[in-house]
């Protein structure tokens, strides 16, 4: 009883450790209150409006600037402003920007025009640097179309670089003004060029896609590639046991409480331990080899496989990886944990 | 209803309650900059569903939004963890943010041990645990039964201890 009683004193003095610092409280109620004050509550509307009109008047100068170069080639540039430090200004500059450094090339692979692409570099957790980045002539950036953005070395310094891009559309009668994807770590490359895709279908729901990682999707794992050979979505269960036996462990999400099925692909002697709760992806025993791939396989209301994600361990560069076929055919691989 | 009167009762459940669901959500993701845009975009989905809201639970509601926001946040960003539900939010116990930098070492060690837990198991004993909801407070919240809150509850402990006693934690309060 009384061990505890210690282990509550110690969950509530952890609690009292992370108080919100006073001047953020006071600045984040500031912006509800002027969200709530706006008629128009869309999400970030109002705080995004100044970069618009920046990028805007930013255009126009560096159009009047560069007309002469404009006419005189085809092929449209762009113009992008920078941010080095986030609590600093914004300074504009043509994409020109020489030497080493690493190169981000984003094409827009959605079904959406985009105003203005503004992509944030953080390390650490922290933005190290952001850019942003339009068709200098003013036009939409239309499906097909793309981006580079350049940085420099001195931007950014060591260590895994994530990625996320705040894209600002064309006004719409739907009031989407603008988005923000969900951030992704960006795979190693040596040479420091990335190429990355835009991919979605609405203006609320587009992601980033990193060529390098997705492309062809190659999944360095035996037990893995036979997953990927057999598995085929809408296969219903008597197929699937059919498939890869009955040798499976069941499961319910307690995050949406799907049912699933786990099958632990190639183990060694001995694994599954005896505390395993079957719920859990083993990210241990996959990279110490008592396990080759762990497949989760998730069921809709007719009993048929809706989508499946396999962990693994690539057998080339021996980082963990996440396969998923999800319910719409696509694929998606996901670094889980480097070795 | 009156929207001045809407706006200042949102103000007054900011000043009350603004850092329960700041920790809440926090606990969960593990990152700050994230966490204070859940809490924003909690108290102005508060305003906006204002007449949904049936007077009973201020705490609970706002924290049942706060769960919602953070789980979207979660599927959108860090798509394993929502379809596994296992894996660390928290990526790299060596590379502390500045506020876990503040613990003191064996706080500092039950943080990392539940942020290794999986999102059920953090989620229900930060609730019960570190937020001190009742059962039936914690089991509308997370939509669960009673039942389900004991067991995770139970389980979540074990699983905590036994991750604190792979980092060695000769913690004597555990």
């Amino acid at each position: 009883m009384k061990q505890y009683e210690k282990m509550n004193q110690a969950f509530q003095s952890l609690n009292q450790k992370f108080d919100l610092p006073e001047q953020e409280q006071k600045e984040i109620l500031l912006k509800i209150n002027e969200r709530m004050n706006d008629t128009k509550p869309i999400k970030k509307r109002g705080s995004f409006q100044w970069k618009y009109i920046l990028a805007s008047a930013a255009t126009i100068v560096l159009l009047i600037i560069t007309s002469i170069a404009f006419m005189t080639s085809p092929n449209k540039e762009l113009v992008q402003e920078q941010d080095t430090n986030p609590d600093s200004g914004t300074n504009a500059s043509t994409g020109n920007l020489t030497g080493e450094g690493v190169t981000i090339h984003i094409t827009n692979n959605t079904t959406v025009n985009i105003d203005m692409m503004m992509v944030k570099i953080y390390q650490d957790g922290s933005m190290s640097t952001s850019q942003g980045g339009m068709n200098a002539d003013g036009s939409a950036i239309v499906p097909g179309d793309g981006l580079d953005f350049q940085f420099l070395d001195e931007e950014i310094g060591e260590g895994d670089l994530e990625l996320e891009v705040e894209l600002t559309y064309p006004s719409n009668e739907e009031g989407v003004s603008s988005f923000v994807t969900p951030r992704i770590t960006l795979s190693e490359t040596d040479e420091g060029k990335y190429s990355l895709q835009l991919k979605g279908d609405t203006e609320s729901n587009i992601y980033l896609l990193d060529e390098a990682i997705f492309a062809g999707i190659t999944t360095n794992n035996t037990s893995v590639g036979i997953a990927r050979e057999k598995i085929e979505l809408g296969l219903t269960k008597s197929e699937v046991e059919n498939l890869f036996w009955e040798d499976y462990k069941k499961g319910t999400s307690d995050v949406d409480n799907r049912e699933f099925w786990r099958y632990d692909l190639d183990t060694s002697i001995g694994y599954p331990s005896s505390d395993d709760n079957y719920e859990n992806g083993d990210i241990e025993a996959i990279k110490n080899g008592d396990i080759q791939a762990q497949v989760f396989i998730y069921w809709d209301e007719d009993n048929q496989v809706k989508n499946y994600s396999a962990i693994y361990l690539d057998q080339d560069n021996h980082h963990v990886y996440a396969y998923h076929l999800l319910s719409d055919g696509s694929e998606k691989l996901e670094l889980v944990q480097k070795k | 209803m009156d929207q001045q009167y809407k706006k200042q009762q949102v103000n007054e459940w900011y000043h009350t309650y603004s850092n329960d669901v700041y920790h809440y959500s926090y606990f969960l993701i593990g990152d700050h900059e994230q966490a204070k845009d859940i809490l924003q975009e909690t108290y102005l989905r508060a305003y906006r569903k204002f007449d949904s809201f049936q007077g009973e639970n201020v705490r609970g509601w706002l924290f049942r939004i706060a769960r919602n926001l953070t789980i979207d946040d979660i599927r959108k960003k860090r798509p394993i963890s929502y379809f596994l539900d296992s894996i660390p939010i928290l990526k790299s116990t060596e590379k502390s943010p500045e506020q876990i930098a503040m613990l003191n070492e064996s706080e500092q060690e039950l943080y990392v041990a539940l942020s290794k837990l999986k999102l059920s198991f953090r989620d229900v004993i930060v609730l019960r645990k570190i937020k001190e909801f009742s059962i039936s407070e914690t089991a509308e919240i997370l939509g669960w039964s009673e039942n389900k809150v004991k067991v995770n509850l139970f389980r979540g402990i074990k699983a905590l201890r036994k991750e604190l006693e792979k980092e060695n934690f000769s913690h004597e309060t555990v």
